[in-house]
């Protein structure tokens, strides 16, 4: 019965429940691309959700900002970093697999939790998480479902809305802000934007392109085992009907991302953004296990990025790259302290060691020399879609 | 001399007699019906194997409260009390009973680290028909290393692989003949969750479809897309005739509905990917949908017998913890018990310890003792097997090669199954043959 709710509620995703149900796919569609640049439905009313989602950037920041601005008055920090909204249509709902067998259970180190939207996964569809930034105090703030129906209802839309969904659709806020997740979410899965799988990487999948001799020695230190090992989770591989790869497992893991001292709420030293844990997502907490962990994003587009990892903690993919390759053989250079300092202490276990790169022990040589960075940092580059620009700092 | 005399006269009266009853019956377009003999095993003509994961005898079969459709179905025919595992983890179980072929160093870990190519230099001493591996590893056995299904083909009969949701969603495998590329990752070691093109989400497991671990299959890609198929897709279909419904008929349901996944319960957290329960009981649903269907079945009806069996047992002994080279580790004991005179093989030890790590303290030593894959049960129906009937008779997936392959009177036994005090299924299960 369980298995038949959910195929219920997931069949309701794609399809659109009341009081969406019945309007063409297609007009949904326009009405979320309409309400995903509105700013009016802002608290600011200069924020939409384009502020930090720009199509110009592939659906990521803007800027090289860790953290991005936002509230009433554009003046209250976020704690993470804005991930793309590129290629998000094939994310499976969160999932922790339960295998029946003790010692799968046990042994199986490498199934790790997988799945859902945003860096902790707490979101199972778009239209779960397009919500959640209409109503974040330091996002588009606010206050309640109402008052985003109430700025809706002002805007410049809301005739195209009244159109589409009814007449009185205003005056029913749940279902107008149900529609308007819904909008937005079809806007996501069906508009070309989103997905337009035109890297260069892409056109070298479709044999009209070639990789240059110095992205083609990137791409093989991002995928062999004894190297990078990228590609065990950044998986690089089409699908088996020739589907290009997405550069993600959708798994999560445990970094050890240094401490980030641009965010201001990790100005206080008992603030912890433990991923699955806590403190945004509220239902994993008592797995501490999974403390620490943050979803794996897709790597297209990464080369246009000024901030890097959960926390916006790097600005330059080569650092990003080089953290990987000597957090262990080098742990000073990263932590001024002691390492992965962005868990308690109590927690520091959870982080990865077990994977290359991060099973090499300090005073070990680490898999990349600089030239070999700069080749990786190369290949990631035919990853960018062709309308992607460069963020700049 | 005379009487032989008068016998050929007898002959040649007789002869032309028959040539013009012959000719009659030819012109007629009619043939007698052969006299039926009494049956035996070998009228069983279709055989439906169903394989599910990762269970205990004393589970299944006895405390277990979350199937109790199964453990009805084993008073409806014979429960096979003493049937063995061959291996753990999964993917070794598969292969000996569709090829008679032992552990091999990465199936014994269900090929994790990619689907790689059995590299053969030569065989086992005491069976030449049992690889030897390069570095006792490989997934992938080459050419010359058949199937059961391979055999059947040879023979004229014909078997289908039906694998539960494979081709669910088509960027992870294709929906028939899926498996990974040769070298590859194994993409589908872990279930994969509903998405908005996928809204079933894709539970198949290549590591439970035994027939994409051979060459003899998968590089005559119009023989493998034909023999190995989606279950939902192609099962009922099948089975709405005798003449559609292939001799053997090799079942793997999707990791949740053969138990793999879940636990049972319900309970938040603890079930599938698709929001059912998983455990003892989806593997109770699925029978409960599956066998009547079957049984209903021309083909069941006329000569058929199920097997329904595990892969494995899911036994494992804590014994205590310790601290190897400075890490906290702690010991699992995994029994392997095993019967039938079972041989390690060529391609792994036994005892042999893997310690994996968990954490930078912390790692466990897999401590296998023997090279079973411990006591499972199995249950088997057909109208020559009497209700009630229970065998404490050992067997094992080799044992059960064996037996299929002389039902079907294959050329020969395959890899372990030629292991002349290997017992068949006999007697003590086929208790309506007389």
């Amino acid at each position: 019965m369980a298995g038949l709710l959910l195929l219920m509620m997931l069949a309701a995703c794609d399809r659109a429940p009341a009081p969406a149900a019945g309007v063409p796919r297609a007009t949904l569609a326009e009405l979320g691309k309409l309400a995903f640049f509105d700013p009016t439905l802002s608290a600011s009313g200069r924020q939409s959700c384009a502020s930090c989602h720009d199509p110009a950037h592939a659906y990521g920041p803007p800027n090289g900002l860790a953290v991005q601005m936002g509230g009433p008055e554009l003046k209250d920090a976020g704690t993470r970093a804005v991930p793309s909204l590129r290629y998000l249509r094939r994310t499976p709902i969160w999932f922790k697999a339960m295998q029946t067998n003790l010692r799968e259970r046990l042994t199986d180190a490498d199934n790790v939790p997988t799945g859902g939207f945003t860096w902790d996964g707490r979101f199972n569809t778009m239209a779960e998480q397009a919500r959640a930034p209409l109503l974040a105090a330091n996002e588009m703030a606010n206050a309640s479902k109402a008052e985003v129906v109430r700025r809706l209802a002002a805007s410049p839309n809301a005739v195209r809305f009244r159109e589409a969904l009814g007449a009185d659709i205003f005056q029913r806020p749940e279902a107008a802000f149900a529609a308007l997740a819904e909008a937005l979410q079809r806007f996501q899965l069906d508009d070309p934007s989103f997905q337009p799988y035109d890297s260069k990487f892409d056109r070298v999948l479709d044999g009209h392109a070639q990789l240059s001799a110095q992205e083609a020695r990137g791409l093989k230190l991002f995928s062999d085992p004894d190297k990078g090992n990228c590609a065990s989770c950044h998986i690089a591989q089409p699908g088996a009907n020739g589907a290009h790869p997405l550069f993600t497992d959708f798994g999560f893991q445990a970094l050890g991302v240094p401490r980030n001292a641009e965010i201001p709420a990790n100005a206080r030293a008992d603030y912890y953004d433990l991923g699955l844990c806590g403190p945004t997502r509220t239902d994993q907490s008592t797995d501490k296990a999974y403390c620490g962990f943050f979803k794996t994003p897709s790597l297209r587009n990464v080369a246009t990025r000024g901030a890097f990892f959960h926390n916006g903690r790097f600005h330059t993919l080569s650092e990003a790259l080089r953290f990987y390759v000597e957090r262990d053989t080098a742990p000073r250079q990263w932590y001024p302290h002691e390492p992965f300092d962005d868990l308690p202490a109590t927690l520091r276990d959870n982080v990865n060691r077990r994977n290359a790169p991060m099973t090499n022990r300090g005073g070990g040589r680490p898999v990349w020399s600089a030239a070999d960075v700069r080749d990786v940092v190369a290949f990631l580059g035919t990853l960018s879609d062709a309308d992607a620009a460069q963020v700049t700092r | 001399m005379k009487a032989v005399r008068n016998r050929k006269a007898w002959w040649g009266v007789s002869g032309l007699v028959l040539a013009s009853m012959t000719a009659l019956l030819v012109g007629c377009d009619w043939s007698p019906e052969p006299v039926p003999g009494p049956p035996t095993q070998q009228s069983i003509k279709h055989v439906f194997v169903i394989t599910m994961e990762n269970k205990n005898f004393s589970d299944t079969f006895g405390s277990s409260t979350q199937n109790p459709y199964m453990q009805g179905l084993a008073k409806q025919g014979a429960l096979l009390q003493q049937y063995y595992g061959t291996g753990h983890v999964s993917l070794d179980n598969y292969i000996s009973m569709m090829s008679g072929q032992p552990s091999t160093a990465e199936t014994q870990g269900d090929c994790f680290a990619g689907f790689n190519d059995v590299v053969s230099i030569g065989t086992d001493a005491a069976n030449p028909k049992v690889i030897k591996s390069q570095g006792g590893m490989g997934c992938v056995y080459p050419k010359e290393v058949k199937t059961l299904g391979n055999q059947l083909t040879d023979i004229g009969l014909s078997w289908k692989g039906y694998m539960g949701d494979m081709g669910n969603d088509p960027t992870r495998e294709a929906k028939t003949c899926g498996h990974p590329k040769i070298g590859t990752i194994d993409n589908t070691q872990a279930a994969q969750a509903p998405t908005a093109d996928v809204p079933l989400g894709d539970q198949y497991a290549s590591r439970h479809n035994p027939f994409v671990y051979f060459h003899a299959v998968i590089d005559d890609q119009a023989y493998c897309d034909s023999h190995v198929v989606n279950l939902d897709a192609s099962l009922q279909n099948d089975l709405k005739s005798v003449d559609t419904t292939p001799n053997l008929v090799f079942i793997t349901p999707n990791l949740c509905d053969d138990g793999h996944d879940g636990d049972g319960t319900g309970a938040a957290g603890k079930g599938c990917v698709n929001g059912a329960k998983g455990g003892l009981a989806s593997i109770d649903a699925f029978l409960a949908k599956w066998i009547p269907i079957i049984q209903a079945s021309p083909a069941y009806q006329k000569d058929g017998l199920i097997i329904i069996n595990f892969d494995e047992s899911a036994d494992i002994l804590p014994a205590g913890q310790t601290v190897v080279n400075g890490k906290a580790t702690v010991v699992l004991n995994l029994p392997g018990d095993s019967c039938c005179g079972q041989q390690t093989g060529p391609n792994v030890t036994r005892p042999a310890d893997s310690f994996l790590p968990v954490s930078a303290s912390l790692q466990y030593q897999l401590h296998y003792q023997g090279v079973g894959g411990d006591r499972v049960g199995a249950i088997m129906l057909s109208k020559w097997i009497a209700p009630g009937t229970i065998s404490a008779t050992p067997y094992n997936h080799y044992s059960l090669l064996k037996s299929l392959e002389t039902i079907f009177q294959t050329n020969g036994f395959l890899g372990y199954a030629d292991y002349k005090n290997l017992a068949t299924f006999g007697a003590d299960i086929f208790t309506n043959l007389r």
